[in-house]
């Protein structure tokens, strides 16, 4: 009984509803579909609400729009109202997803100016320790910067791909630069949580 | 007592909440730090405590549900053993807890450690 009580206060899915404006959470994964579930989940929310949203990963474009619509997202939808952006770094013409992340940012700041969810892969290739390295840097700028963006963050790793040989530090630095984090390692598994002070 | 199991408790909760790749990648990481084999059972008990601080620092309040949990294995395992019954507030007990079982199984030893009676 307690085991359940305890299960659910930090079950991913349960924790995933909680997630909003200012917040910037780092999800790690082992599952790629309950990886994609909590992805799709964070960004309904906000669409519900009439928030915009932009997922960056290295999947095709229309395979993840067909994903999202299996998840409940009314993709052509919210595409015609301007609230769904999709981009793949796989596309040559879109291969560097923190321009991408940047140009984003910079248009929902000056444009927009309402509340937008992100969930975005690693900007780098995290398999390497100059690829993890600088993809920490990065999430040192995001997070730094995170207190003027109107701005909820979801960064998901693949844990596996994660550099493997320090694999521990790496994740414990991506810890420190986060304000919560979820880890889901299977179906039914894992949990989410917020830092203390957050 | 056989810190073998103590450590196989930890394992499989932490590998339930963490995962597996997480939860190894981690214990390897702070084991490393503090400088202590986390192949050898009883390096790892007697460095929970490196381990109850490391991981508050890093999962705050996601920790203290992981370390609930734990105890609640532990104290059933205890039982099991026809232990007292108790709940210590987290990781860094375990070595203290193992001193004691080895010398009695008796309630009052048990509580003069500093352990907290079981509030549940």
């Amino acid at each position: 009984m307690i085991d359940e009580q305890l299960t659910n206060k930090g079950n991913p899915l349960t924790f995933i509803d909680t997630v909003k404006t200012g917040n910037h959470i780092v999800l790690f994964y082992e599952e790629l579909e309950y990886a994609r579930i909590l992805e799709f989940r964070f960004l309904g929310n906000g669409l519900m609400k009439g928030e915009h949203a932009l997922y960056i990963s290295d999947s095709d474009v229309t395979f993840i729009e067909n994903e999202m619509e299996g998840a409940g997202i009314d993709v052509s939808s919210v595409k015609k109202n301007n609230l769904l952006n999709i981009f793949s770094t796989s596309d040559p013409n879109d291969v560097d997803a923190l321009a991408i992340m940047h140009r984003f940012v910079d248009k929902m700041t000056v444009e927009v100016q309402s509340p937008y969810r992100v969930v975005s892969k690693p900007f780098r290739n995290v398999s390497t320790v100059d690829g993890i390295l600088a993809q920490l840097e990065t999430e040192r700028y995001w997070h730094a910067k995170f207190g003027t963006m109107r701005c909820a963050l979801l960064c998901s790793h693949y844990v596996k791909q994660i550099e493997d040989n320090r694999r521990g530090k790496w994740i414990s630095e991506l810890l420190k630069l986060h304000h919560g984090a979820i880890f889901a390692p299977d179906f039914g598994k894992g949990l989410g949580y917020y830092k203390d002070n957050h | 007592m056989d810190e073998r199991k103590i450590v196989d408790i930890v394992d499989s909760v932490m590998t339930d909440w963490l995962g597996r790749t997480v939860w190894q990648s981690l214990k390897y990481h702070i084991a490393e730090v503090h400088n202590f084999n986390a192949n050898k059972p009883n390096e790892m008990v007697e460095g929970s405590e490196s381990f109850e601080k490391l991981l508050t620092e890093l999962l705050g309040t996601g920790a203290k549900l992981i370390f609930r949990q734990i105890n609640q294995k532990l104290v059933e395992l205890f039982q099991i053993l026809d232990s007292a019954e108790f709940e210590y507030s987290a990781l860094g007990d375990y070595s203290k807890l193992i001193e004691v079982s080895r010398n009695s199984d008796s309630k009052s030893d048990v509580k003069k450690i500093g352990l907290k009676n079981n509030d549940r």
